[in-house]
């Protein structure tokens, strides 16, 4: 039975994505900030055929905690096989304060790369795992709507890149995937205006359970992209934006 | 965490009327408390099958149930399964039927939610041996803004429950509730189709095989002066084997990608479908065996189907008569639908059982019920359905409001007077379209 260690497991793309682990028999442990919620979510996937052990509640800015929950997630399953970072907030577009910038950073990024260095370090000692990181095309490219964001989740997508580099190398059998999804109608986008582009959660979870599939079927020397973009056509999206002269690029309301 | 969702669009499944909306709050857990702006009127909504208005608030606010899709509990030895109001039908009929289970009553797509099956007190074509679904709820959970989160049952805020079954949302918002599901014994059924030359035989053969079987409904060719059919009686196969339940035969999907410039239901289109269905259907004798999926939900193998009207959409029309006159006023209304010229392909009929719904608002009642659907041709498919209307409110039938789009106040005052009784329990600053036409 797939081991599957969910952190910020009430987002609802981590949601979806569970739903359909579930499914196909998976075991999870859920980590998120409110108990409550995470008892909601545990006994759905119980219902649609998962395994969910006692849900762990953290602060994730907390880094201190991280190497602890991470520890609890091991003993309590024997083990994990695929880790999803889906946690996150969005900070409302325009004008960054210190204390939104730093938070931002802090929550998007610092935690997401603390996390994923935790559960690295035993997945080198376990011998196998999958690692998926689920950051932004935000990332892509500083933009004055929502910078901090954009920053944070490049610090995620740069730390995949070489980690993953880094783990093929060491020929430690551990993978990873920078996961960035496009706009997505999600309550961390409410309030945004939703045009043609947008998709809901349950589009990205497919995406998603897919990379965990076809890496499940990896075979020897097979070559899998440690970058997807959900969905594909959002890889063409952000080939166009990040091509775009600063000359024009400063004059958009991107 | 409250998601305050920018209006998009929301449409309703008849894509008439059309209509805007200036917020959508989406709540994503049960337990978190909702802030609504005062300045607007709220409706909630779910997966937005209705066909017209009651899904709709326009220039309002909808509240979302697309955050609440957890399942609670189910327990596989009594059947009783406990959802949140944005789980759909399909949802449950993937977690249930592999053991055993089905709905007790379904409606003709499973793309429903629970919330919204309860808020239209949706029924099917077991109604004559099974009631409405609201008959099958045993509690709901309630939000309401004085009071949070309320259970409400037959045993407790008695008058809630009866409210909220058939209330068109109006009376708070579902946040889940818990239901009986039926046991089967197979993912199969047994299907009976009769032909018959006319109307008068449809009683007769109505009569004799509503005996036999839990699920029966007629096709009619409204083209046909003397209303041939098709009579389909159904009932669950009692086959053992219920442990390979889960694959069967779940329809292919198939899409309608865009909306065609014109629609595609015409005069012509219409008269080649119905020759071509009759002469197909009245074919077969006997009982032949098929899936539970693909008797239930046809037309939920066709994604999208309502596109096929064309831009300017359709409106459905579904009424029930009270069987002491359903005879006279059934064919009075075939009549005037075949004098029009218009109609559909599909016109349906049903004798609804003598069963009174828990619903103060629901719309089956004993009688005989036809359900069709008009391409919207403006004005003269309009008069049409106000001429359909008097006749049903002559013989003291009445409209199915979750497929209605357009009749009068005065009509649904006429037809529901247990309205008045109604209003007592709407939650202040709820409303709708569909209310709003038939409350003013």
């Amino acid at each position: 039975m797939r081991r599957v260690l969910v952190v910020g497991a009430t987002s609802a793309m981590a949601q979806e994505t569970a739903k359909i682990l579930a499914g196909e028999g998976s075991r999870f442990f859920l980590v998120g900030r409110d108990k409550t919620k995470l008892t909601d979510i545990a006994a759905d996937l119980v219902l649609r055929g998962g395994k969910v052990d006692e849900p762990y509640a953290i602060n994730i800015a907390n880094l201190n905690g991280h190497l602890d929950m991470v520890e609890r997630a091991f003993e309590a399953m024997g083990g994990v096989d695929v880790l999803i970072v889906a946690h996150g907030t969005n900070p409302d577009l325009g004008w960054q304060s210190w204390e939104v910038a730093t938070e931002t950073i802090m929550v998007n990024g610092v935690s997401a790369v603390s996390v994923a260095a935790a559960v690295a370090d035993r997945f080198v000692k376990q011998g196998h795992g999958l690692i998926l990181l689920i950051s932004s095309v935000a990332g892509d490219r500083g933009k004055q709507s929502n910078y901090t964001y954009c920053a944070a989740k490049a610090l995620v997508s740069r730390y995949a890149e070489g980690l993953r580099h880094r783990l093929i190398k060491m020929k430690s059998g551990v993978r990873v995937v920078d996961i960035k999804p496009g706009l997505t109608d999600t309550p961390l986008t409410a309030g945004l205006k939703k045009g043609l582009l947008w998709v809901g959660p349950a589009t990205i979870a497919t995406g998603i359970v897919g990379i965990i599939h076809r890496y499940e079927n990896l075979k020897v020397g097979q070559y899998l992209p440690g970058t997807v973009y959900l969905p594909s056509f959002w890889r063409f999206v952000m080939l166009v934006i990040r091509h775009i002269p600063d000359k024009l690029f400063i004059k958009t309301n991107l | 965490m409250t998601a305050h969702h920018s209006a998009s669009n929301y449409e309703s499944w008849g894509h008439y009327p059309k209509a805007t909306h200036r917020a959508v709050v989406t709540p994503s857990f049960r337990s978190v408390s909702i802030t609504l702006d005062k300045g607007l009127s709220w409706l909630p909504r779910g997966n937005g099958r209705s066909y017209g208005d009651v899904c709709l608030n326009p220039d309002n606010g909808l509240i979302s149930s697309s955050g609440l899709q957890r399942l609670i509990s189910f327990d596989p030895e009594s059947g009783i399964l406990h959802a949140e109001s944005g789980v759909l039908l399909s949802e449950i009929i993937d977690l249930v039927v592999p053991v055993g289970w089905f709905l007790p009553v379904t409606p003709g797509t499973m793309f429903v939610t629970l919330g919204g099956a309860i808020a239209n007190d949706v029924h099917g074509k077991n109604h004559h041996t099974h009631g409405t679904f609201g008959k099958w709820v045993r509690s709901i959970d309630i939000v309401r803004a004085d009071s949070g989160t309320v259970v409400c049952s037959l045993s407790q805020n008695e008058g809630l429950f009866r409210a909220t079954i058939g209330g068109l949302g109006l009376t708070g918002f579902i946040v889940a509730a818990e239901i009986q599901l039926e046991r089967i014994e197979s993912p199969f059924m047994l299907v009976r189709e009769k032909p018959f030359q006319g109307i008068d035989e449809f009683w007769d053969l109505d009569e004799a095989m509503r005996k036999d079987y839990p699920y029966t409904v007629a096709w009619i060719d409204c083209l046909d002066k003397n209303g041939r059919g098709i009579y389909t009686a159904a009932r669950s196969c009692h086959s053992p084997g219920v442990g390979s339940m889960l694959n069967a035969g779940a329809p292919k999907s198939i899409n309608f990608p865009v909306a065609p410039p014109f629609s595609l239901v015409n005069g012509w289109s219409l008269r080649l479908f119905n020759k071509a269905y009759y002469a197909t259907h009245s074919r077969k004798q006997g009982e032949c065996m098929t899936s539970l999926m693909k008797y239930h939900y046809p037309l939920d193998g066709i994604k999208n189907w309502n596109r096929m009207y064309g831009p300017k959409g359709f409106l459905q029309y579904q009424c029930v008569v009270p069987s002491k006159d359903s005879r006279f006023a059934i064919s009075e209304l075939l009549r005037k639908i075949r004098q029009s010229g218009q109609g559909s392909f599909l016109a349906v009929l049903k004798t609804f059982g003598d069963e009174i719904s828990t619903g103060m608002l629901s719309f089956p009642m004993p009688g005989a019920t036809l359900a069709l659907d008009f391409p919207f041709k403006g004005a003269s498919t309009t008069r049409l359905l106000d001429n359909l209307d008097a006749i049903v409110s002559a013989v003291g039938g009445r409209i199915y409001p979750a497929k209605d789009a357009r009749m009068s106040a005065g009509t649904f005052l006429a037809t529901y007077p247990q309205m008045t009784d109604f209003t007592k329990y709407i939650e202040p600053g709820f409303s709708s379209g569909f209310w709003r036409r038939v409350s003013q």
